[in-house]
């Protein structure tokens, strides 16, 4: 069994093409093709996900993942995590800015990408991270309702980010269960997760 | 900044009925909120360090989303190489007008596939070049509709020496160079910075520099920072600009009348401020000297700046972007269909 498999079980074919996939941003590309091209198939599917677009349970992105994560290894596997911050006020975003980046520091476990209502790029640019900006309520005068023009941004981010989960904003902080599932990141890996 | 500053040029010259709106890939967006113009950022996958391929199609989703929303009847598009996601905005939304706004001076031999989008366009407006006559790239003989160079800023919007100097917090008294060169070291004499700010000194000049991090970086206590936008207004603080040779920059030195030392970015990849650079040296409009000149280039500047500088506004052809913005009025009502000049 040793000859086609790996230790902890996973054939060595799909392990090794995942890593050289994985290893590159051009094949990555490719992957979401392919992905798309075996649907209804359930087994094809399931193959091209795991090897194209997955590390474990986290999708695979080529996402800026800022300062603090700049020399792990593979950040590409790091999950994405939105926080959301709109409506936060202006004057409580630098504060809200240090908190992430602490936890950051800390785990070296995520990607943030901040989703405001009020520009921030300096501060932002400063730990480079992406960041998305949203029409604020006040200053909306569309047909379409505010809530459902955010909700439809927070779906286009989940997308194109595919991001690993989203954390909410309360009173210019990170709301607390939130901040403990980004604490967790210190030592649980979603991307060694075996689904193999 | 190069993008929002023309696209703000046309829109000071739109009737106060039209309503301009702004999506921008540049962080720098917030400036249009000082014109009373909205805006809305779009990230640029250089921005979120995303592969163009996954990036192509969050940007054709995120325009197709706001055209539908704002509703515009025209959308220009400022830049060289419009993205993929335009041609399917159009699609969805065919009752709006789009406009290429496309800036000459490519580099010759290089990306001239990008003229077949034109037909993604009902409109190609071209905004002048005061080098116009040393542009031998692919968009130089390409249907468009010819404007003369744009600025945001115009003689009349300048304020004087002291205005200017108050404005930017700058000692009223003595001479003042400003280096406008992009990011660099200015300690390195040994780059253009360096030797520009090197040179100023030498001349007697206090050093002006628009990027924080160069002015933090200064070992030297007389090294000012700028910042104001346009800083074009406050051009005649300056005794001389050395300054890259960027579509904006270029026409902003020449058109206001500022004596200028021009010193090309090499490392563009399209935009050929060599060439912009060694024709206005030609002209007699400014300085383009060549790697170690720079001492001498700021002596005669200071000396002859000013016979140069009138006559690079003598040869000024008007701002374009009166003309510019007609026609976008003239797009919007259906009066140009497909009847590029």
């Amino acid at each position: 069994m040793t000859g086609g498999r790996t230790s902890d079980g996973k054939p060595r074919w799909l392990v090794g093409a995942a890593r050289t996939v994985r290893s590159s941003g051009r094949l990555s590309a490719l992957g979401n093709r392919a992905v798309g091209g075996v649907q209804g198939n359930r087994t094809l599917v399931d193959v091209a996900t795991r090897v194209f677009a997955f590390s474990g349970g986290v999708p695979l992105i080529y996402l800026k993942g800022g300062v603090a994560v700049a020399d792990v290894p593979n950040p590409e596997r790091l999950p994405v995590v939105l926080v959301n911050a709109v409506g936060a006020a202006v004057e409580a975003i630098p504060g809200l800015i240090e908190e992430v980046a602490g936890l950051q520091r800390e785990t070296l476990g995520f990607r943030p990408v901040l989703l405001v209502s009020v520009p921030c790029f300096r501060e932002v640019r400063a730990q480079g991270w992406p960041m998305e900006l949203v029409v604020p309520q006040q200053e909306w005068d569309f047909e379409q309702e505010w809530e459902d023009y955010l909700a439809g941004r927070v779906a286009m981010i989940a997308t194109r980010y595919r991001t690993w989960g989203s954390v909410g904003v309360v009173d210019g902080r990170l709301e607390p269960m939130g901040r403990r599932v980004l604490q967790q990141l210190a030592t649980y890996r979603p991307w060694e997760a075996s689904f193999l | 900044m190069g993008h929002l500053t023309r696209l703000l040029a046309y829109a000071a010259h739109l009737p106060a009925e039209v309503e301009p709106y702004v999506l921008s890939l540049s962080q720098a967006v917030p400036v249009v909120a000082q014109f009373g113009y909205r805006y809305e950022y779009l990230p640029s996958h250089g921005a979120l360090g995303m592969t163009s391929a996954l990036w192509q199609p969050l940007f054709q989703e995120r325009l197709i989303e706001t055209v539908g929303r704002v509703r515009p009847r025209v959308v220009v598009f400022d830049g060289t190489h419009p993205y993929r996601g335009i041609d399917a905005a159009r699609e969805v939304h065919p009752g709006v007008r789009w406009v290429w706004s496309r800036r000459g001076m490519w580099k010759p031999g290089l990306n001239g596939d990008q003229l077949a989008k034109s037909a993604w366009f009902d409109e190609v407006i071209e905004p002048g070049d005061m080098a116009a006559e040393a542009d031998k790239g692919a968009s130089a003989t390409a249907p468009a509709y010819r404007v003369g160079p744009v600025t945001l800023t115009d003689r009349e919007d300048l304020l004087s020496r002291a205005e200017a100097r108050a404005a930017l917090g700058l000692p009223a008294e003595g001479r003042i160079g400003l280096i406008s060169l992009g990011a660099g070291n200015i300690n390195d004499t040994s780059r253009d910075i360096g030797a520009a700010a090197a040179a100023l000194r030498a001349a007697g000049c206090a050093v002006a520099v628009t990027d924080v991090a160069i002015a933090a970086a200064a070992h030297a206590s007389d090294v000012h920072l700028v910042r104001a936008y346009p800083l074009a207004r406050c051009y005649a603080a300056f005794d001389l600009v050395v300054a890259a040779t960027g579509y904006n920059s270029f026409h902003e030195v020449l058109r206001l009348g500022v004596p200028a030392i021009l010193i090309p970015n090499a490392g563009t990849s399209l935009d050929d401020q060599a060439a912009r650079a060694t024709y206005a040296a030609q002209r007699g409009w400014a300085l383009a000297p060549e790697a170690g000149g720079l001492d001498d280039a700021v002596r005669t500047m200071l000396s002859y700046g000013a016979d140069m500088a009138a006559a690079a506004q003598h040869a000024d052809p008007g701002n374009g972007a009166r003309a510019a913005a007609e026609r976008l009025l003239a797009v919007a009502v259906g009066d140009v269909e497909g009847g590029r000049v």
